[in-house]
């Protein structure tokens, strides 16, 4: 205690003499204080300081001149120079010192030597005295820092949060209800949410906020258990469905009770859609693969069974029982071929070549064909929307795919109803979303057949393209429609699209490449007036041994703007089809040539290609005794000489004919053109 | 001038290489249905091979299976086409895509034809090899 009075003594100097015992036990109690108290007299002269004070301000009397007494004034002075951010009553005590005013009352903060922060209080006592009392500072001052910067971090992580692109919403799980205390702008634009709207609801909201109830036993499960968890719900936004996940975390408190419930949306519906796109590829793909393996074993299976049945067929009596028996089984082996041709064809394995069509033109021209497939009890129609759509595709492929959609839209209206075919032009932005994604360019054109039958639900709708899957009961469809239908559509550079629901019908949609390329094949003119006909990309096979006849015919055809090949006998006939990749749709063949006659020749090249139709040309009669090589009663037969008005006159009727026997080879059982089964020629 | 009947495949040598007993029995069948008399079989390209280095000049005609266990027919076809053998070859195959034709021409195929086949189809791609090799001619 002693040493504190010594210290107060050699830095204040000579004391006033005279103390008792009581003022010293006073002082030495003041050493014990735990701020720093500095005592002026009212003269203005220093009476003492504690130790705290001090320690606190070491250097108190460095204003005071060598020799002399501290005093108020130059305790004021020191204040003054450390000064943090010289407060006006500092200003103002400075004044009242200099002019001998021992009584002085501020605050003031002041940085020593050390650069440690002091709180400094002036103090008025009522005898006149003044105390200064002194408090380290440093302490509060970083705690103020701290407080600072933690406004400013909650700030930013506000700000954070607000551009985060999951939604966060944070309610306050200590009050009644959990009102929400926060949520972002994801969140509010996710649901199309107005954020003082939001503010206004309690965490139990949340479903109706969102949109779907099934979340509410979540929000529910985890303000009860504390759990956290996730849960993925769906929304309908417009004409789509958007698919979110909720994350809710809940944040305890120190005694392990719930403080904040905080849910964490993400919207997860483009990765929703590429997984279930991938898992369609996918599973079509490992079907095909499928299919194809066991189209490709059975095609050989087949070839023994058909090769086979059709020798013993030979070796048996005709028409005896054997023969028929052995007849059924060939045809049911030309079944089972059938039915590996589209299995082929659904894991594009085939070969396909492509022109460039009109497909208004087309649809239109295919309406007589389709027609007869519709009941009577269902309005037809085939509006073409936009004109001049033209896309690079099979016209078979189409009239397939064509088929198999009108037959499953006539199927699935067995009361009646509405078909209807649209065809129309549509641009890259037009296309549904998931198309969008499989299709590069910037123009399409849509072929939509639409339905008010039964419709379907989602689990029918994304296995209607599997390999035999199908609704219809046993026996009235193999399930290859549609799979063919994509496999074709697939092949021809397009997608597809099915809108559909339990009971509101089901619409298709067609989605093919515009191409600006010309329209390859083009019949135009009248036939009432032959000699306007012309045959644009419509490709005839002459066969004729003789060459100037062989060159008349050509050249007549040429006029015709078809495109011509030519064949001076049947071998050469069916080496130039096997050079040529397009179709050829006729072959004009003579009937009697040296080596091999016109109706062997048209044998074997529809054997090869049985889309090609014939018409024979002949100076002799089609049949009788007269006729050198006998003629099928339903072939096309053209007397010589030929004329250029009967040549484009027959020409133009048999590829009219050509277009109404094609197509329906889906699901629909088709007659077999005459030429196209080529055991009837031998 | 040749091949104007079934007389016409009276020359042809043809050798069969097809692994599975009964589709042989059926093509030799459907050969002597053409016509063609002289017809000798194998069972794997190995045993093809061996028979056609040989006693080349028995065959002028090959009919083969692509798909075999051992030695593919294109593999087999490679080998022949390797001893400068330039024998008409007609690959049998149960594929008709693009890839596989791609690659039988490549190899050297004359002809594919594609199963299951009737005895016209037969008839006419054997005509059109034999248009490409200068045998009709």
């Amino acid at each position: 205690m002693s040493f504190s009075f010594r210290k107060i003594l050699s830095f204040g100097g000579k004391v006033a003499d005279g103390r008792g015992s009581v003022q010293q036990a006073l002082e030495d109690a003041l050493d014990h204080y735990s701020f720093g108290q500095i005592l002026f007299d009212k003269g203005g002269r220093f009476l003492f300081a504690n130790r705290v004070a001090r320690e606190l301000l070491p250097d108190l009397d460095a204003k005071k001149p060598e020799g002399s007494y501290l005093t108020l004034s130059h305790f004021i002075d020191y204040l003054y120079d450390h000064s943090v951010d010289c407060d006006e009553s500092l200003k103002n005590a400075l004044g009242q010192t200099e002019n001998g005013d021992a009584q002085v009352t501020f605050r003031e903060v002041v940085s020593v030597a050390s650069g440690a922060l002091r709180l400094v209080e002036a103090k008025a006592s009522g005898d006149g005295n003044t105390l200064f009392v002194v408090v380290d500072f440093s302490r509060d001052k970083a705690r103020e820092d701290h407080l600072l910067s933690l406004n400013k971090n909650n700030f930013r992580l506000q700000k954070a949060m607000q551009s985060a692109t999951n939604g966060i919403v944070v309610a306050d799980a200590k009050v009644v209800g959990a009102p929400i205390i926060f949520a972002n702008s994801s969140f509010c634009g996710f649901f199309n949410l107005n954020y003082q709207a939001v503010l206004r609801c309690g965490w139990g909201d949340l479903s109706n906020l969102v949109g779907n109830d099934s979340i509410t036993e979540h929000l529910l499960g985890a303000s009860i258990t504390k759990n956290d968890g996730e849960i993925e719900f769906s929304v309908r936004s417009r004409a789509f469905w958007r698919w979110f996940s909720l994350k809710i975390s809940v944040i305890q408190d120190g005694r392990g009770r719930p403080d904040l419930f905080v849910g964490v949306f993400s919207e997860t519906t483009e990765l929703k859609n590429r997984e279930a796109e991938a898992y369609q590829a996918q599973k079509l793909e490992a079907l095909g693969k499928l299919a194809g393996g066991v189209a490709h074993d059975f095609n050989n299976i087949l070839s023994i069974i058909d090769g086979f049945s059709m020798m013993a067929a030979k070796k048996v009596e005709k028409e005896s029982e054997a023969e028929q028996y052995l007849q059924r089984i060939q045809a049911a082996a030309k079944r089972g071929a059938a039915l590996t041709g589209k299995m082929l064809t659904f894991s594009r394995h085939k070969v396909v070549s492509r022109s460039v069509l009109d497909l208004g033109e087309f649809i239109e021209g295919q309406k007589i064909l389709l027609a007869p497939l519709v009941n009577a009890s269902v309005r037809f129609s085939v509006t073409v929307v936009d004109r001049n759509l033209r896309v690079a595709a099979s016209e078979n492929s189409l009239a397939q795919v064509l088929m198999n959609l009108v037959v499953n839209a006539r199927d699935a209206m067995p009361d009646g109803g509405s078909l209807t075919i649209e065809v129309s032009g549509c641009p890259r932005e037009a296309l549904p979303e998931r198309v969008r994604k499989q299709l590069d360019g910037s123009a399409f054109v849509e072929l939509r057949v639409s339905d008010t039958g039964e419709g379907m639900d989602q689990k029918i709708i994304e296995r209607i393209f599997d390999p035999f899957f199908t609704t219809k009961p046993q026996g009235k469809g193999t399930g290859l429609g549609l799979s063919i239908v994509y496999g074709l559509v697939s092949e021809m550079g397009g997608a597809l699209h099915v809108d559909s629901r339990k009971g509101e019908g089901a619409s298709f949609a067609l989605y093919l490449p515009r191409t600006k390329a010309e329209v390859s094949r083009k019949i135009t003119g009248d036939v009432s007036d032959p000699s306007t006909l012309k045959l644009r990309g419509v490709t005839v096979l002459v066969a004729e041994d003789e060459p100037e006849l062989r060159e008349i015919v050509c050249e007549m055809l040429v006029q015709m703007e078809a495109t011509v090949l030519q064949a001076s006998n049947g071998n050469e006939a069916l080496l130039v089809q096997d050079d040529y990749d397009g179709d050829i749709d006729i072959l004009l063949s003579d009937v009697v040539m040296p080596e091999m006659n016109g109706v062997k020749l048209a044998g074997l090249l529809c054997s090869l290609r049985p889309d090609t139709k014939v018409i024979f040309m002949s100076g002799y009669p089609n049949s009788g005794d007269m006729a050198p090589v006998e003629v099928p009663d339903d072939a096309v037969f053209m007397p010589k000489p030929i004329d250029y008005e009967r040549l484009a006159r027959t020409l133009h009727s048999v590829i009219h004919s050509t277009s109404s026997e094609e197509g329906g080879v889906a699901e629909e059982e088709v007659k077999p053109h005459w030429v196209s089964t080529s055991d009837r020629v031998h | 001038m040749a091949y104007a009947g079934k007389a016409d495949f009276k020359d042809l040598k043809v050798l069969v290489v097809e692994d599975q007993n009964e589709a042989r029995a059926m093509l030799r069948n459907m050969l002597g249905e053409l016509g063609i008399t002289q017809i000798f079989e194998a069972s794997d390209g190995r045993e093809a091979f061996s028979f056609v280095d040989s006693a080349f000049d028995l065959v002028n005609f090959i009919l083969c299976d692509w798909n075999m266990p051992g030695m593919t027919g294109v593999e087999f076809l490679r080998q022949v086409r390797s001893v400068n053998m330039d024998t008409p070859f007609l690959m049998i195959t149960g594929r008709g895509d693009m890839g596989s034709v791609t690659e039988a021409k490549s190899s050297g195929v004359t002809g594919y034809i594609k199963k299951p086949f009737s005895a016209s189809q037969l008839e006419a791609k054997i005509r059109i090899i034999l248009q490409r090799h200068g045998m009709d001619a």
